[in-house]
């Protein structure tokens, strides 16, 4: 026998309860590792999909709009010290053409010497000028073998290539979903660049000073052309990704907390039913601090256990997100991988949090005079609430509320803001839970003051009688209601404010395109501009088209979105600064619409100039208006195609937006005609609204599932803490049973008190939940730009509370049963 | 004093304070003697329990000192009397309080585990201890699956398997039927007899106590008799001295006296004196016949 066996059998004894703070746990860790193996597996992806294609050199070269230049700049820095090696590079993106629809490849054009530094795993390397190399993963999944032809659509239109080679396998290839590797000469016919490249990839000596190598290459270029980093055109992508990473890390925050709530009320309870047995072994000779390490240990054992499953869970979950993420993005995502340092986070968060979650019981237990335990007379008398924990909550309260004021309206950076708003949620949650006893301790003793039948006067005197225990698990449930209705609120005003956005930006009947681009329009295959002209002679009435460019903006990577704007038709741009008629005027007139989370993050509004890195410098432009933008995480701007094409030089275009006569019903069929018979993908307006459709659907739905997963684990808090109360009160039941209670007044008190629980987290938890919502709607208005004015969602709010008073009665049910079923004489003598 | 394990000097226990002030204890004298077996009597509310705690170090004394084998226990912290408990005080509560999670083997080795001893050796010793109990059959057994009996032997042999310089008892046989209660008090006895082991009971029943060597009465907080052993001196045998049968008897007539509460209760008073009275006067009959 060893105290070890005490420990465990213990935590045996109440199985369901350390099931629960057990799955508290997991699931609080498992959001952890899921989202950040999610968020690097992402962020990867966009980063290889540049490193990978340029074969990761230390630097490169390109001009704005992805636009090309002459190739002879390669033996200009040829004599650069410290640069080993100056490669030139086409790099764009085309569509393959399969049996199975078109897929987006990205194409690298290598030299001839270059090409030996990709080697083939079947069949041959680059020879012939119409041979192209293809990653092992993309060939397999499009049934693809050496000397099979490749038909792919580029800017120069459409082109047979013949599969010489399969490449070997690498993780960078992996990562980029796969690409095309293709000898120069044939990139430069692809992309319709004669004698031109569009990159160039520096290799550097290895005692080589990047800085210094970065600072000589950016004094020989001409205007226009930029040295950077391959990864960082990955930035803009990368960007777009920060609402979701927020509103993920979010979450997982939400779920971390929760647990830690749910893990501390689950010690508390432990702790308490166990005063006697921990007085027993005080009486026995144990010193508190022995006391302490020994109920210490079981939480230590829990979150050790929890941490192990929790990472388990965690890549589980992971793979569900990527796989969500993959859809949501347009993406092949590479296979994840399984970094170290989520896991020792969850290792050290496991733990640790549990260890700090029982800390405090564990040290009063330990603390509470035997004696005190062991004679009757104390048996069931609970200690008065402390006052540190709501006066730490209103400090913290206060904290948050500072931090939300200066979030809302301090001029702090965008970077700031963004690493800002998570701390302040978690000072505004954990604040809000510990000072929840000064909000519904004054309301239990008003209700207790009111001439109650019996059921709700036991039910609140139980309540009052044990304010830690109902505390937290009001905590708890208040925490649920207001991620519920914070994040459900914000998260349905940008539903709503999507709808209206593509409602108004995406007004063409029919879209034609090469094939479907990733949701950054990182990975767009761009077609011929002269398709347009084939596209109208099918019956359109008219054809625009759009060209997604990256670009730079003081030093903002920016998406560019270039594009024709039909005279006769209403101006597609939800815009938010300036009327139309000047609008259109000013972008015909060479003038910019800036979306507004990038004239948000700039600082500029309608008439200021904003300075656009073009092919031939740095180009001043005036800004026409602003307009809700949410492509490129809205760091977007417009411009006129004619104008995109003197400063950025479109490679062409990436969609064709189609509209059709009046009452003209035949222009589906003649396209859908033309797009089989050229291998482009079509799609109604209709198709493409219910993809957007589809999409957010399934982010709001995953988005609702975790809500639903924090109720219930809210409800399994409120089980937990009824369960207990219905413990202590048997014998009171027995007495009133005895004096001719019925079974169904004892039903009732139990769930008046469930009922109870949820209705006086109700109010503060709403209220809370508003004032969140609309801090998180400031915030990240800062970086999505989106001005939708704040509006309470009524209907949500009574959504969310229905839901919590129902969970709440639901909880109820197995702890009234119990107390139903109870044997009164047991009861009595015990 | 030589043969002195306990001495407690001017005890005095206040809780409370202003109005609510009660003083359980007033000034308690106490020596308890190496093998001496002391039980504790009183009316309730005389400060039994009370004495009880603070002998056993887990409560502190309002003023007083108690000196366990020469140590002061009034002057030592929470933690420090932990201590002292875990290495030389053995503790029997009324309810057993064994925990219900462990076997009556491993809550025998307890309070080992508690002072760090290896879990075989715990084991080994704990299983003998029950042996000694006569429980070794039922070693495995958790403390649902004991009877009365059983448990406050399994509660006995884990305050005796530290081998304590002091047993207390707090009515050990206050949760058991009279056969039950009768085993343990011969337990009990004989545990003083053959190990010399010093043992202070508290107890309401007047013929468990009559098997004590010493009685020591408490009314208000002072002991108003037995405190230089009126029923007999200890002796190695542990036979009781000449007068027990008086005491015992003017002892359930006090009982009475405090326990009969005001008229118009309809309490009777005659059958409650009845049968202890007649236990009493058996017990230290037969064992004057056996001196």
């Amino acid at each position: 026998m060893n105290l070890w066996v005490y420990n465990l059998r213990e935590m045996q004894r109440r199985p369901g309860r350390m099931l629960l703070t057990f799955l508290g746990i997991v699931v609080g860790l498992a959001a952890i590792v899921a989202t950040r193996l999610t968020l690097s597996t992402v962020d990867r992806a966009y980063r290889d999909l540049f490193e990978g294609v340029a074969g990761k050199p230390a630097l490169e070269i390109v001009a704005p709009g992805q636009s090309g230049f002459a190739a002879d700049l390669v033996s200009g820095l040829e004599h650069i010290r410290g640069a080993q090696a100056v490669l030139p590079r086409i790099q764009g993106a085309a569509a393959l053409v399969s049996a199975s629809g078109s897929v987006a490849v990205p194409v690298l054009g290598v030299d001839r010497t270059g090409a030996a530094d990709w080697p083939v795993r079947e069949g041959q390397p680059l020879a012939r000028e119409d041979d192209a190399l293809l990653d092992p993963g993309l060939a397999n999944s499009l049934h693809l073998r050496p000397g099979q032809s490749l038909e792919i659509w580029a800017p120069a239109g459409s082109f047979h290539l013949r599969l010489s080679g399969i490449l070997q396998p690498s993780p960078v290839s992996a990562a980029a979903g796969g690409q095309m590797i293709v000898l120069l000469a044939c990139a430069q016919r692809l992309f319709n660049l004669p004698q031109r490249i569009n990159s160039i990839q520096v290799l550097l000596a290895e005692d080589a000073d990047p800085a210094a190598v970065h600072t000589a290459i950016a004094r020989c270029l001409p205007a226009g052309l930029m040295v950077q980093p391959p990864g960082m055109r990955g930035t803009l992508a990368r960007s777009t990704l920060l609402s979701a990473e927020q509103g993920l890390s979010a979450l997982s925050l939400v779920a971390f907390l929760a647990a830690t709530f749910v893990i501390l009320n689950t010690f508390l309870l432990n702790f308490s039913e166990r005063r006697k047995q921990i007085a027993v072994l005080r009486s026995l000779g144990a010193s508190q601090r022995q006391v302490l390490y020994l109920l210490l240990r079981e939480a230590l054992l829990l979150g050790l256990a929890g941490a192990g499953a929790g990472c388990i869970s965690g890549v589980f979950l992971a793979v569900g997100l990527n796989y969500l993420m993959q859809k949501f993005l347009g993406l092949t995502l590479p296979s994840m991988k399984l970094s170290t340092s989520p896991f020792v986070l969850a290792a050290l968060l496991g733990p640790g949090v549990s260890a700090a979650a029982a800390c405090l019981p564990a040290w009063h237990a330990s603390r509470r005079p035997p004696l005190r335990e062991l004679l009757p007379q104390w048996a069931h008398r609970e200690e008065a609430l402390p006052c540190w924990p709501w006066q730490t909550g209103l400090f913290l309260l206060v904290l948050g509320i500072v931090g939300e004021i200066v979030l809302v309206v301090g001029g702090l950076s965008d970077t700031l803001r963004r690493h800002l708003l998570i701390p302040v949620v978690a000072l505004l949650l954990v604040g809000g839970v510990l000072a929840l006893p000064l909000v519904f301790l004054p309301c239990l003793r008003l209700l207790g003051a009111l001439p109650l039948r019996l059921e709700g006067r036991f039910a609140v005197q139980q309540l009052a009688r044990y304010p830690g225990r109902t505390s937290l698990t009001s905590g708890v449930l208040f925490l649920a209601l207001v991620v519920a209705i914070a994040f459900g609120q914000a998260l349905r005003a940008t539903l709503r404010d999507l709808q209206h956005w593509y409602r108004q930006t995406i007004v063409a009947d029919f879209l034609v395109r090469g094939a479907m681009p990733d949701s950054s329009f990182t990975l767009a295959p761009a077609l011929p501009e002269s398709l347009a002209e084939e596209l109208r002679r099918s019956g359109a009435a008219a054809v625009d088209y759009i060209a997604f460019l990256p670009a730079e903006v003081e030093t903002q990577q920016v998406l560019v979105l270039a594009r024709t704007f039909a005279a006769d038709r209403p101006l597609p741009l939800d815009l938010h600064e300036g009327d139309e008629t000047s609008v259109r005027r000013g972008l015909l007139a060479g003038e910019v619409v800036l979306g507004t989370g990038l004239a948000q993050h700039l600082g500029l509004h309608r008439g200021d100039r904003v300075n656009l890195n073009t092919t031939q410098g740095p180009c001043k432009l005036r800004i026409a208006g602003t307009a809700v933008e949410y492509a490129g995480g809205g760091l977007a701007l417009y411009l006129e195609w004619e104008t995109a094409r003197k400063l950025l030089d479109p490679p062409g275009v990436h969609v064709f937006l189609v509209s059709k006569r009046t009452g003209d019903a035949s222009l589906g069929a003649a396209l859908h005609a033309f797009c089989a018979q050229h291998h482009l993908l079509l799609q109604s307006n209709a198709d493409l609204r219910s993809l957007i459709e589809g999409m957010l659907n399934r982010v709001s739905g995953a988005l609702w599932g975790l809500m639903i997963l924090a109720f219930a684990v809210a409800s399994l808090g409120v089980v937990n803490t009824l369960t207990r109360n219905v413990h202590d009160q048997l014998r009171a039941f027995a007495v009133l049973r005895a004096l001719g209670l019925r079974g169904g007044q004892v039903c009732r008190i139990v769930v008046v008190q469930a009922l109870l629980l949820a209705g006086l987290s109700l109010a503060p938890g709403v209220l809370a939940g508003a004032g969140m919502a609309y801090a998180i709607q400031r915030a990240s208005a800062a970086w999505t730009g989106s001005p939708a004015p704040f509006q309470i969602d009524f209907r949500l709010i009574f959504g969310v509370c229905g839901l919590a008073m129902g969970m709440a009665v639901l909880a109820a049910l197995a702890p009234a049963r119990q107390a139903v079923r109870l044997s009164v004489a047991q009861a009595i003598h015990p | 004093m030589d043969n002195a394990v306990l001495v407690a000097v001017g005890l005095t226990k206040t809780y409370g304070t202003g109005t609510a002030r009660v003083e359980a204890l007033r000034g308690i004298d106490l020596t308890l003697h190496r093998g001496e077996f002391v039980a504790v009597m009183g009316p309730s509310g005389s400060g039994k329990s009370s004495l009880l705690h603070l002998l056993a170090g887990l409560d502190r004394p309002t003023a007083g000192s108690i000196h366990l084998g020469g140590v002061d226990l009034a002057v030592l912290d929470e933690d420090q009397r932990a201590l002292l408990r875990r290495r030389h005080i053995g503790l029997m509560f009324q309810s057993f309080q064994l925990l219900d999670t462990l076997t009556a083997e491993e809550n025998v080795a307890l309070p080992l585990a508690i002072a760090g001893c290896s879990a075989d050796d715990a084991s080994r010793r704990a299983a003998r201890m029950l042996g000694a109990v006569g429980l070794a059959h039922r070693r495995q057994h958790r403390p649902h699956e004991l009877s009365g009996g059983e448990q406050q032997r399994v509660a006995l042999a884990r305050a005796l398997v530290i081998e304590p310089l002091l047993l207390l008892a707090d009515e050990p046989t206050g949760n058991l039927d009279s056969v039950q209660g009768d085993k343990i008090m011969t337990l009990l006895r004989q545990l003083v007899e053959e190990r010399r082991q010093t043992l202070l009971m508290v107890t309401h029943d007047a013929g468990h106590a009559a098997r004590a060597d010493r009685i020591v009465y408490l009314r208000d907080g002072r002991i108003v008799d037995g405190q230089r052993g009126n029923i007999g001196v200890p002796s190695k045998t542990g036979s009781r001295g000449a007068d027990a049968t008086p005491l015992a008897v003017r002892y359930v007539a006090e009982c009475v006296e405090w326990s009969v509460v005001p008229p118009p209760c309809s309490f009777n008073a005659v059958a409650f004196v009845a049968p202890c009275a007649r236990d009493a006067l058996e017990y230290a009959t037969e064992a004057e016949e056996a001196a």
